[in-house]
């Protein structure tokens, strides 16, 4: 009786609960996916910035070619250059700031995908939205330590320009504080590389989640 | 013969009943899923990335390749040579006054040198000494003889090779700190005064002149060549009289350039009997007197 009456409605109960769960997940993939666009578009603001910053950074270093082509005997010129490159490097530190501000508010858009992810049904499927949080986190951490040495790059190099403003200049002292910007710079690669290997698992895995929607 | 058991009419109705709301939910939750899935499916997929850091900041290049340092190299040494000059004027007229001559002796030391410091002795006639390091730690008796005896000490640099000692703008400069404190060693006294191997000009460029003021050395080159080395016997006396006189009319105090050799020590006592005759009176070089130094007018080049 129970075989040929109540299973057959019994297996397509338990299949409606089935397809009830992923059709739960599904909406919380959803929610994930449009967080996500968000954080992602929040990023162009951090591209823009960086493009901003690089525009900077060329004109600054234009400026500490110039001055090096000039003599000591065109001390207005020389004062003026040196004037105009630091305020370059003002600005450069403004920009920087504004630049982490927008990957910040990138990073907090991905957080607040959190609640739904916990609420995830499907392992696999909460195992790869967690991956994403953690390297947004990762991401985050490197991005902490890229404007901590970028501003002390930008502090280096405000005070070559109080170097070579100097009455009694020395090259020796010049040089070495150009050894040690350079040098901070070549860290400091180091760190971008790292931020765009987590950046680029980070879109992999972002593709990958977002594909099984 | 086994017995089928038949639902009656309002069995039959009841699983007909639940098959229908069983399908009609079935049909509405797929419906739903599929619709969901239709609806995403309708939009692009992801179609943003997260962003890359860019790199935003380029290298330096070194502050002493520029034409600014150039420039400002220039300046510094237009300016302490300027400076010497003016300082020498005042010298001179103190060197007039007691008619001061200045002996040097290059290369040394040598085996010969206990002799040569004699003849000064015998004379009571100073000199400076211009010394190799390498010879110093090999003679450190007779450097210490002379440290003694209060003559003149400075430096002539390690290698005396021109390929060595000019190789680039710091090798002057390693050179004779090098031996600088080879000296210190032995002596225990801190000498910056200095001479060029051939003089500072012209393969001492403005680059490692620079350098060796910046090292605080004091380079002395001189106005009288006895040319000892070249001509190699008692002729060289005869041509450094010559030269003393003449500079004598222009106004000028002879520094002498010689050398801690053999035959130049032979014929030394003809050369020192003359100063003595003549009234001349022998000065060590010291840190306190302002140096004659050859300059460069566009002469120096690096080899």
């Amino acid at each position: 009786m129970f075989k040929k009456v109540l299973a057959p409605p019994f297996i397509i109960l338990m299949a409606s609960f089935a397809l009830s769960g992923c059709n739960h997940d599904a909406e919380l993939a959803e929610k994930i996916h449009t967080k996500l666009e968000k954080s992602a578009q929040l990023e162009k603001a951090f591209t823009q910035d960086q493009q901003n910053l690089l525009k900077l950074s060329q004109k600054e270093k234009l400026t500490y070619d110039e001055i090096g082509s000039l003599t000591i005997a065109q001390d207005r010129e020389l004062k003026r250059k040196i004037d105009e490159a630091e305020e370059y490097n003002a600005n450069m530190t403004q920009l920087l700031q504004d630049t982490k501000e927008s990957f910040d508010e990138a990073y907090r858009q991905v957080l607040t995908i959190h609640p739904a992810v916990n609420k995830i049904e499907q392992p696999e499927e909460k195992n790869q939205a967690n991956k994403l949080i953690k390297l947004m986190e990762k991401r985050h951490d490197e991005m902490g330590h890229y404007y901590k040495q970028y501003t002390e790059l930008l502090q280096l190099n405000h005070g070559l320009y109080d170097l070579i403003r100097e009455e009694e200049v020395n090259p020796d002292e010049i040089d070495d504080q150009i050894a040690a910007i350079n040098q901070a710079n070549n860290e400091m690669l180091k760190t971008e590389k790292q931020f765009n290997q987590y950046t680029n698992k980070y879109n992999k895995a972002k593709k990958k989640y977002t594909y099984k929607l | 013969m086994r017995q089928r058991k038949h639902l009656n009419r309002k069995g039959k109705w009841l699983v007909f009943a639940i098959m229908t709301i069983t399908a009609f939910i079935i049909a509405v939750l797929v419906g739903d899923h599929e619709a969901t899935k239709a609806k995403q499916s309708s939009e692009p997929i992801s179609s943003l990335s997260a962003a890359p850091i860019i790199p935003t900041f380029e290298s330096k290049e070194e502050f002493s390749n520029s034409a600014l340092n150039q420039s400002i190299k220039e300046k510094s040494l237009e300016e302490k040579e300027a400076l010497i000059a003016e300082k020498r004027k005042d010298q001179r007229e103190k060197e007039q006054q007691t008619k001061a001559i200045y002996l040097t002796f290059d290369d040394g030391p040598t085996s010969h040198t206990d002799q040569l410091l004699d003849i000064l002795d015998q004379y009571e006639m100073q000199a400076t000494f211009f010394m190799l390091g390498p010879n110093i730690k090999q003679y450190p008796d007779a450097v210490k003889r002379m440290a003694n005896e209060k003559f003149g000490l400075g430096l002539h640099g390690i290698s005396h090779n021109i390929h060595d000692i000019y190789q680039n703008s710091q090798s002057p400069t390693k050179e004779m700190k090098e031996a600088q404190q080879i000296l210190e060693n032995v002596t225990g006294i801190h000498s910056p005064l200095i001479r060029l191997p051939y003089g500072s000009v012209p393969y001492l460029t403005e680059e490692m002149r620079y350098s060796l003021y910046q090292h605080e050395f004091t380079i002395w080159d001189w106005n009288v060549d006895s040319e000892d080395w070249e001509l190699g016997d008692a002729r060289y006396v005869q041509t450094t009289i010559k030269e003393i006189e003449e500079l004598e009319q222009s106004g000028q105090t002879p520094v002498v350039l010689l050398h801690d050799k053999k035959e130049t020590i032979t014929h030394l006592p003809k050369l020192l009997s003359y100063l003595k005759n003549n009234g001349y009176h022998t000065e060590k070089i010291t840190k306190e007197i302002p140096a004659l130094t050859f300059t460069c007018n566009g002469r120096c080049y690096a080899i």
